[in-house]
């Protein structure tokens, strides 16, 4: 049941950003003299997008009484984890960018995402994620002139 | 004879060694990519605009153009030989294509194969040359009215030929309309749903959405499932392998040539491109085929076809970007995007204002096309050894690609931050069946909609009925109409006669 649960988070989702842009377009308002003023726009997509959602989740919710299930891919356990900690190495790896430039914490977050993460052979790792940075350096950094700072110290 | 010098204008920009390079990278990553599975040319496109800020944007365009009819090429190798398509467009290729590489005869498959591409690519160039000026022409006379109707009909056309649930596929759309508006009005300047971040003020970049929903929603999407290892077809040894017989061709002419006319058909339409094309292709050669039986059993007309419809398709769709400002999938969302970094504004007014790069564009496709023959012949060994690279090497480089690319667009942490959140939002997005290429097309045509809409209702005095009463936004909108109805139809219809079915 969990694969239809999740079309209707989606649904409700998408029925909570219509509303909020609908509501927001109205905080806009809509017509000034005569004239379409900012909250038009996105009032009338928010609206349509609240209705779309809703007819959306009417389906999900039939199917998910009906036991239809869609063809979409579940959660699993060990699928998530990856993802989440590709998530949280990026993130940190984003954050220790501006502290130590890009070639550290490039070359860290490769390494953890080759050797822990993916489970490659930590030779084979070290050896990749220390070519792959230093080619990233070479292309973006040196010749395409990325104002990235390759270290500081 | 205007054409004749237009024509000429494109030989002599495509021809200049840089673009010449541009077309050549553009071709050769294509193929790699559409050797690779899992990374397609959107994704590419998005991890490469970066690269694009530093060139000049008819070489930019070229270099684009190549990766997406390069990774039709470079798909339909891997549907062969491997039986793993490595695009979407080259699912069909695997049904005939790997049969007949199984009876032995992988050479003949991949040569007919190129070959129709080849052809497909010629022609499309040539459909595009006839009708390119016209088309742009006749969309110079729209007026805000007509430019609102036609964005609308486009994305519905987006919506409603896609594969997939419609509904869902809409309200993907309706999202990506929403996020366009986040930022400064852009008639007022007021500031709408920043949340007082100064961040948001420019509003969302589409490169940031866009590398975070494919690069980064695929890298997510990928870790989750990773590939086994492949079978591999004994590959041709040298070109002479790759020729096919007197009877392959004798089979395939009329399948090449009607798969090129659909695909140019279908390219043009918004929302189908090269998927639909040949999966078109394929149902057609097989419905008019006297022998329909040998399909799915190695029949060469069942690669034949579609490799010709997908390559059309792909260069055909183009055609509703360049002269009408329409993209008409989320590749040419990502090109409408780079032409937008870039200070051009894609439409009828780009074949006036800018011929060298219409014309440069549309001669380089043919250019390409050639190159990717001759690279594809001897390097079809290296192509497929590339296979042997596992996800799991391949996804953590994406990642850093994404991270500089989406840092380099401002200097900013921020925008690297914001790419990581719409790469999470992907990921989500696809594990609740909803596509994100209907929202980046939304999300890049939002700012024309809604500035066609403040326009038109400005020329109606703030009545909306100016959009039906002139003639041609009335008849865009009608049929934009009948597109939703005869798909809402067809689905009820089907949904009864299931139901019959069952009862009976």
């Amino acid at each position: 049941m969990l694969k239809n649960t999740q079309c209707i988070i989606g649904s409700v989702f998408c029925i909570c950003l219509g509303a909020w842009a609908t509501v927001g377009g109205l905080n806009l308002q809509l017509f000034v003299m005569g004239v379409p003023a900012s909250g038009l726009f996105p009032f009338l997509f928010g609206a349509i997008l609240v209705a779309i959602g809703v007819v959306s989740l009417f389906i999900d919710i039939r199917h998910y009484r009906a036991g239809i299930s869609s063809e979409l891919s579940s959660f699993g356990y060990n699928g998530t984890r990856k993802v989440f900690a590709y998530l949280i190495l990026s993130i940190s790896c984003t954050l220790l960018i501006p502290i130590f430039g890009f070639v550290i914490p490039c070359f860290i977050l490769l390494f953890i995402l080759f050797a822990l993460v993916e489970g490659v052979d930590w030779k084979l790792s070290l050896l990749v994620a220390s070519g792959f940075v230093i080619f990233c350096d070479i292309l973006f950094i040196r010749t395409l002139g990325v104002q990235l700072q390759s270290f500081i110290f | 004879m205007e054409v004749f010098d237009s024509v000429m204008l494109g030989f002599s920009t495509a021809l200049t060694p840089t673009n010449l390079l541009f077309c050549f990278i553009g071709v050769f990553t294509g193929t790699v990519i559409g050797v690779l599975p899992g990374l397609g040319p959107t994704a590419t496109m998005s991890l490469l605009i970066p690269v694009t800020f530093h060139m000049d944007t008819t070489g930019a365009i070229i270099m684009l153009a190549g990766i997406y009819y390069g990774a039709m090429y470079g798909g339909s190798i891997t549907s062969i030989l491997v039986n793993i398509p490595g695009e979407a467009a080259s699912v069909i290729t695997c049904i005939d294509g790997h049969q007949v590489a199984k009876n032995g005869r992988a050479g003949p498959a991949l040569g007919i194969s190129a070959f129709g591409s080849l052809f497909a690519g010629v022609a499309t160039v040539l459909g595009i040359v006839i009708i390119g000026p016209p088309l742009a022409q006749v969309a110079l006379e729209f007026g805000p009215p007509e430019n609102f109707s036609l964005i609308v009909f486009g994305l519905i056309l987006v919506v409603f030929i896609s594969t997939g649930s419609k509904l869902r596929s809409l309200m993907s759309a309706l999202v990506g309309i929403v996020l366009s508006t986040v930022g400064l009005d852009i008639v007022s300047g007021e500031e709408r749903f920043t949340f007082g971040l100064p961040y948001f003020l420019d509003g969302i970049h589409i490169i940031v959405l866009a590398m975070g929903l494919f690069g980064i929603g695929e890298v997510l999407s990928e870790a989750e499932r990773r590939q086994s290892n492949v079978d591999v077809i004994a590959k041709p040894k040298n070109t002479s392998e790759l020729l096919p017989t007197k009877e392959d061709w004798k089979a395939s002419y009329g399948p090449i040539g009607r798969g090129t006319l659909l695909g140019f058909f279908f390219g043009l339409l918004p929302g189908s491109g090269a998927m639909v094309a040949s999966f078109g292709s394929y149902v057609l050669e097989k419905k008019i085929s006297k022998t329909p039986e040998r399909f799915g059993h190695g029949a060469i007309e069942g690669v034949a076809g579609p490799e010709s419809a997908n390559n059309a398709g792909a260069q055909a769709s183009f055609v509703p970007l360049l002269n009408l400002g329409i993209p008409s999938g989320a590749v040419m969302g990502v090109v409408m995007g780079v032409l937008m970094i870039h200070g051009v504004a894609p439409g009828p007014l780009l074949y006036i204002e800018q011929p060298q790069l219409f014309w440069g564009v549309v001669i380089s496709m043919l250019i390409g096309n050639v190159m990717l023959v001759i690279l594809n012949v001897p390097l079809i060994g290296i192509f497929v050894r590339l296979l042997s690279v596992p996800a799991s090497i391949l996804s953590p480089m994406i990642l850093i690609i994404c991270i500089i690319g989406s840092y380099s667009l401002n200097n900013n942490i921020h925008d690297v931050v914001a790419m990581l959140i719409a790469g999470l939002c992907g990921y989500l997005m696809k594990k609740a069946l909803l596509d994100p290429a209907p929202l980046i097309v939304a999300f890049v045509l939002g700012q024309m909609l809604e500035s066609s809409l403040h326009s038109g209702l400005a020329i109606g005095y703030g009545n909306p009925s100016v959009f039906f009463t002139r003639p041609i936004s009335a008849i865009l909108l009608a049929c934009a109409a009948i597109v939703i109805i005869s798909s809402a139809s067809g689905g009820f219809i089907q949904r009864r006669l299931l139901k019959r079915l069952d009862s009976s």
